[in-house]
């Protein structure tokens, strides 16, 4: 009883935002700037992994090339220092739940290739991914971890919570003034 | 939860727009600094791009290379006199949705070579658009003086049989 109790505390804890929330939005933010910046390196290739999932119209693809690893890249460093926290979760997570959905569909097709998550073919760094199971499963778990940074009320090691300790502190001093 | 830290706020959603701007901002000046960047260029400009206007000279070099060559006047018109080997797809008959056009050419590797009587005619413009529209992506070509130009310089033609010509 005292052990499940033990176990819901720690839930709670993270679900409110303790040091495992930071490590969460730290490792998860790190893993989209290291992705960003991959694919920043290298647009013609991230575009042509974008091509073979069969899915966003041909003249659409360099455009959501463009956006894609900036959008990581800005998710990224926002979440690691710890500016507008929760947007930038909230946005990892529908970006996550566009991959997911982008990686099923083209499963239900019954169609394996690269997946292109974290590669650059000039700088011939990455991982050799393909399209498979697994990956789903890594990517819900990632979007598990978006989930709980956006659900968190308290960002501890964040530039907001600091922003708002010096506010929340000269209000203090201000009040008697 | 109280309502100040709702999940989803006014807040959150103005943030979230800032940071998809910003990202589609930074996205844009990455692009065009960056040395393997993409050539942004809309639909219309890229189908305008496609359709390119030619010399009878330069239409000529294609009919030898085995161009198809698409004659976008009336039935009676191209019955007169047409390009030996051309196709007729009547672009107002396309246009008007009619049944029966055959449009097997389109399959074929070779490039394809549209006219009709004149840069004033505009029904190969309106056939070439309608081509791309059933999804040709390669260069449609035309020759912009029309089947006059290809005459006069002595090209090849077939009449209809007691024509007079």
């Amino acid at each position: 009883m005292g052990n499940e109790s033990g176990i819901r505390k720690a839930i709670n804890g993270v679900l409110y935002g303790n040091r495992l929330t930071v490590m969460i939005r730290i490792l998860l933010g790190a893993m989209l700037i290291f992705s960003g910046t991959l694919k920043i390196t290298d647009p013609a290739s991230f575009g042509q992994m974008v091509a073979q999932y069969e899915i966003l119209p041909t003249m659409l693809i360099p455009y959501a090339a463009s956006l894609i690893p900036a959008l990581e890249l800005l998710l990224g460093l926002t979440l690691v220092i710890g500016l507008t926290v929760r947007a930038s979760a909230g946005i990892a997570a529908i970006l996550m739940t566009a991959f997911i959905t982008f990686i099923t569909i083209n499963l239900f097709r019954g169609r394996t290739f690269e997946c292109g998550c974290f590669q650059s073919r000039i700088l011939g760094l990455g991982f050799s991914e393909t399209v498979s199971p697994w990956l789903v499963v890594r990517n819900c778990i990632f979007l598990a971890g978006f989930v709980i940074i956006l659900r968190a009320e308290r960002h501890l090691l964040s530039l907001e919570n600091f922003v708002e300790k010096i506010r929340l502190n000269n209000l203090e001093k201000t009040k008697y003034e | 939860m109280p309502a100040s830290t709702k999940l989803i706020s006014r807040r959150l959603l103005r943030e979230m727009l800032v940071i998809l701007v910003t990202a589609g901002a930074m996205g844009i000046v990455i692009n065009l600094v960056h040395p393997r960047g993409f050539i942004l260029i809309s639909r219309p400009a890229l189908e305008a791009r496609k359709i390119v206007t030619i010399s009878a000279e330069e239409a000529r070099i294609k009919y030898d290379a085995g161009a198809v060559f698409i004659d976008a006047r009336d039935r009676d018109e191209f019955n007169a006199a047409h390009i030996p080997g051309a196709v007729n797809v009547p672009a107002l008959d396309v246009e008007n949705h009619k049944s029966g056009l055959d449009f097997t050419f389109l399959q074929k590797p070779a490039e394809l070579v549209l006219y009709c009587d004149g840069p004033a005619c505009g029904a190969s413009a309106m056939l070439a658009r309608a081509i791309q529209e059933r999804g040709y992506s390669r260069t449609i070509y035309i020759i912009g003086e029309g089947i006059p130009e290809w005459e006069s310089r002595g090209y090849p033609i077939d009449r209809e049989k007691g024509n007079g010509k």
